[in-house]
């Protein structure tokens, strides 16, 4: 049965962002004024590799868990690794490596339960390994490239694994070309447990609710958010059902791709995706 | 009455011994038993099920779920002072401060005063259960009692289980389960982390009782089955561990009951089984 891999140390899986930095990532989420897309969606992505290196944290001898090896590809005036600090060029990089090398740490206040049923506010560290971004064209087709380039050794050294998740972060249409094609290539990479999984995110520029794990294109208004449904996986199991334990109503045939997505549905879909069948 | 004790413990495959999350303690002499399977998600769970099973064995907890919430101060605290606070790392910080979490499940054999040359009066037990680690009473090829699971379909991933973070425990505790019953000569009590669990309910309830073919079973052949369940998808592949008891009789001519494994039968527990 495909998807079934557990994610272990020996047979790690992979997470790749590509994440549009072009010119209008500088507007800001349809009906929400102050922040601009490029920085809240700056901030999701800092959100969920904080997230992945606490998943992957079991007890304090052995600290983070290489469970995954991760990258994150920018494109906008340049197509290519955009994660800051050390490790700037650094492609693909165990997580372990990502949770401690973050470009700088941010103190965060936030209010927690104390235990007797108050609350009190407490100081955390926030890790901070991804800036906004936002210049120039949107060259989606190029980064699907970059991408299937980086993944093919990756897989080749990795025929066993649960097969990587690529999720693609995008406000609008590409503007070098179809992206479906190298979206095929890039879906049509493989392991031994299965297709690898390109999901797709489509900021909302507009106000009006999201379109969640669609089964079909027949729901989406307009040409770029069905290109964006048509080079999307179905959802494997797992994460259907992760999906469904969120209260998403989704059916057998949905895919990983939601459309006019605000912040808070780009956090959920970043976790629910993400979600791993078992880390072994 | 005396107690026999066998223990088994392995970790799911490809993990080590040490990264066993599962733990179990007993004391034969007082006929305690415990067994705990700390949460894989969390941080220093397996250091959480070891301080559980040891806090049952030390001082077994009362049947309230609000005096259980305060018998569970001392193992929290002990977690706690296991816990290198000031070396973490941001991500060791943040996950130990989300806690560590695990079931227990504890069996009291209570043994009567018995008077010489008097018959053996019936021995009550009682046993206490959070979580989905299940005790098994099993008298010949019959299953008299089983908690706190009721059927093998109710296995799910989300059990009630205990927490380091004690506003946590206040919801688990109303899923407290707890127990009484007599048992006699020859019963045999088995308790058992999840996976195995499920299993030992299927089979009893496809008409395939398992509990005879256990009771002969050492950890060598356990060893074989498991890892036979587990190639063929019959057992989730898990922590699995199992402590069977014997209830046999006193006396130099006591022959129920199969003989204790290697290492069985000390006063204390082992803390885990050898692979």
């Amino acid at each position: 049965m495909p998807y079934s891999a557990p994610i272990s140390r020996q047979a790690p899986s992979c997470i790749l962002f590509l994440i549009d930095q072009s010119g209008s990532m500088t507007d800001p989420f349809g009906g929400e004024p102050g922040q601009s897309k490029a920085a809240r969606l700056a901030d999701a992505v800092n959100r969920l590799l904080y997230e992945l290196s606490i998943r992957c944290t079991k007890d304090q001898t052995e600290g983070v868990r290489n469970y995954y090896d991760v990258g994150v590809l920018g494109y906008g005036a340049r197509v290519g690794p955009a994660l800051g600090g050390s490790l700037v060029d650094r492609a693909l990089l165990p997580v372990r490596e990502v949770a401690d090398n973050p470009a700088r740490v941010e103190e965060r206040r936030r209010k927690v339960d104390d235990g007797a049923g108050g609350l009190v506010e407490e100081t955390v560290k926030f890790p901070i390994w991804f800036d906004p971004v936002a210049k120039a064209g949107t060259p989606m087709c190029q980064a699907l490239e970059q991408a299937r380039s980086l993944l093919e050794p990756w897989l080749q050294a990795h025929p066993a694994s649960f097969p990587p998740i690529v999720i693609n972060i995008t406000d609008g249409e590409a503007t070098d070309g179809d992206p479906r094609q190298p979206a095929q290539e890039l879906r049509s990479l493989a392991t031994g447990d299965g297709e690898l999984l390109l999901f797709n995110l489509h900021l909302s520029s507009q106000p009006g609710a999201p379109i969640l794990y669609p089964d079909s294109a027949d729901v989406l208004p307009d040409e770029y958010a069905r290109q964006l449904f048509e080079m999307s996986s179905p959802l494997p199991p797992h994460i259907l059902e992760a999906a469904k334990g969120e209260g998403y109503a989704v059916g057998a045939q949905a895919r990983g791709f939601v459309f006019n997505a605000d912040i808070v549905e780009v956090i959920r879909f970043l976790d629910i995706g993400t979600r791993a069948r078992e880390l072994r | 009455m005396r107690l026999q004790v066998r223990s088994f413990s392995i970790a799911k495959s490809g993990n080590q011994d040490r990264e066993n999350e599962d733990a179990y303690q007993y004391d034969v002499e007082r006929g305690l038993l415990a067994v705990a399977d700390g949460a894989s998600d969390a941080f220093e769970s397996r250091r959480w099920a070891q301080t559980l099973a040891e806090a049952f064995i030390r001082e077994p907890p009362p049947q309230d779920p609000d005096l259980l919430q305060q018998w569970l101060a001392a193992p929290i605290e002990e977690w706690k002072a296991g816990i290198n606070w000031a070396d973490l790392p941001w991500y060791g910080a943040e996950k130990a401060r989300r806690g560590a979490f695990a079931t227990l499940l504890g069996l009291i054999v209570e043994a009567p005063a018995v008077d010489p040359g008097l018959p053996v009066p019936a021995v009550r037990w009682q046993a206490m259960a959070v979580g989905d680690s299940c005790l098994f009473q099993v008298r010949g090829q019959e299953l008299l009692a089983h908690l706190p699971v009721e059927r093998s379909a109710e296995f799910d991933t989300t059990p009630a289980l205990l927490s380091t973070r004690p506003e946590y425990n206040r919801r688990s505790l109303r899923g407290l389960c707890s127990v009484d019953g007599e048992c006699r000569p020859g019963d045999i009590f088995l308790l058992a982390t999840d996976a195995l669990s499920a299993w030992l309910l299927r089979q009893e309830e496809q008409n395939a009782p398992p509990w005879r073919r256990f009771a002969a079973m050492g950890e060598e052949e356990l060893g074989n089955l498991l890892a036979e369940l587990r190639s063929g998808q019959e057992i989730r592949d898990d922590d699995v561990t199992l402590l069977q008891a014997y209830i046999g009789q006193d006396g130099p001519n006591a022959t129920d009951g199969p003989p204790p494994a290697a290492g069985a039968g000390t006063r204390r527990g082992r803390k885990r089984a050898r692979r």
